[in-house]
């Protein structure tokens, strides 16, 4: 909820914006400014990932790097097949919205 | 050995979603969540420090108590990007379920136990030994307990369950911050005592 409020927030604040402009550039801004948008909300919405790829990729250096024994780094399967359920899942949400 | 870099995954791997969850739940969410995250990893830890036939955690650059100060970042920040993920995954797939009461941290939980596997396996090796199980723990994946997925699981499973309870109930949401961060002591009991139960479980079974 609180996530679309800020995007009902920005969209307002960009129709502000955008008022002091008259130029016929004004539809590649408008264009730029919801890409810029599109592109933070995504990432906003990827930060769990990220946490978790983090841990992720520092026990994959972990089990190649100090461990020595690259068959460990394959127990990270499990959780990156999660994450590809992530990324089906926020595909099928965007598509439908 | 080089317990500094899962201290510093943990850590670091905390900001992002302590981000994301001021972005998207609000600051109350936020600071109950996080709050009762560093209570439940600290407290959690000294209470296990007491159990001889648990875990142990030497060579840590940081304690609080017997607590490696890690453990207040790794449960939260483990929970909490497990359960978003979680919440995107019903959202997408199971929407009828997506504010369940019981699937939501059901499925948090199966997330957190398969996150629980890679940092497992190597914080037991004896190359890096970031926490130490006693010799007679019964191990299912190099020198991975069978208990853990399970541990990681049920933890998941009680914190969420009790954070979205009290959030959803409790007005107005600085009270219910507040009396989340306190009921942790109790999410921390009943967390323990299904750990224990779960290892007699398993020596059962197994034995």
């Amino acid at each position: 909820m609180a996530q679309s409020d800020n995007r009902v927030q920005q969209s307002y604040l960009l129709q502000a914006v955008c008022k002091g402009f008259s130029k016929p550039s004004l539809d590649s801004f408008y264009a730029l400014v919801a890409v810029v948008f599109r592109v933070t909300t995504v990432l906003e919405d990827s930060l769990p990932v990220l946490a978790i790829l983090i841990v992720v990729f520092s026990m994959i250096g972990v089990d190649v790097l100090i461990i020595g024994n690259a068959l460990r780094a394959l127990t990270v399967i499990p959780i990156l097949l999660v994450l590809l359920l992530w990324v089906f899942a926020t595909y099928r949400i965007r598509r439908e919205t | 050995m080089y317990e500094i870099i899962v201290t510093l995954a943990v850590i670091v791997g905390c900001i992002p979603c302590i981000v994301h969850s001021w972005r998207v739940r609000g600051k109350w969410t936020t600071a109950a969540f996080f709050v009762g995250g560093f209570i439940f990893g600290i407290v959690r830890e000294n209470i296990v420090a007491l159990f001889p036939t648990l875990y142990t955690y030497p060579n840590h650059p940081l304690y609080i108590g017997a607590a490696p100060l890690m453990m207040g970042f790794g449960w939260s920040a483990s929970f909490y990007a497990s359960w978003a993920v979680a919440e995107r995954i019903l959202e997408g797939f199971a929407p009828k379920w997506k504010d369940s009461r019981w699937m939501v941290p059901f499925v948090t939980a199966i997330i957190t136990a398969l996150l629980s596997i890679p940092v497992e396996v190597a914080a037991g090796a004896s190359q890096t030994q970031w926490w130490i199980w006693p010799i007679g723990a019964i191990t299912v994946l190099w020198e991975m307990p069978a208990i853990v997925p399970l541990g990681w699981g049920g933890g998941a499973f009680l914190f969420i369950l009790f954070l979205r309870e009290i959030m959803t109930r409790v007005k107005p949401e600085k009270r219910a911050a507040l009396l989340f961060v306190v009921s942790t002591l109790m999410v921390i009991a009943l967390h323990l005592l299904y750990v224990l139960a779960v290892r007699l479980v398993i020596v059962l079974l197994a034995g």
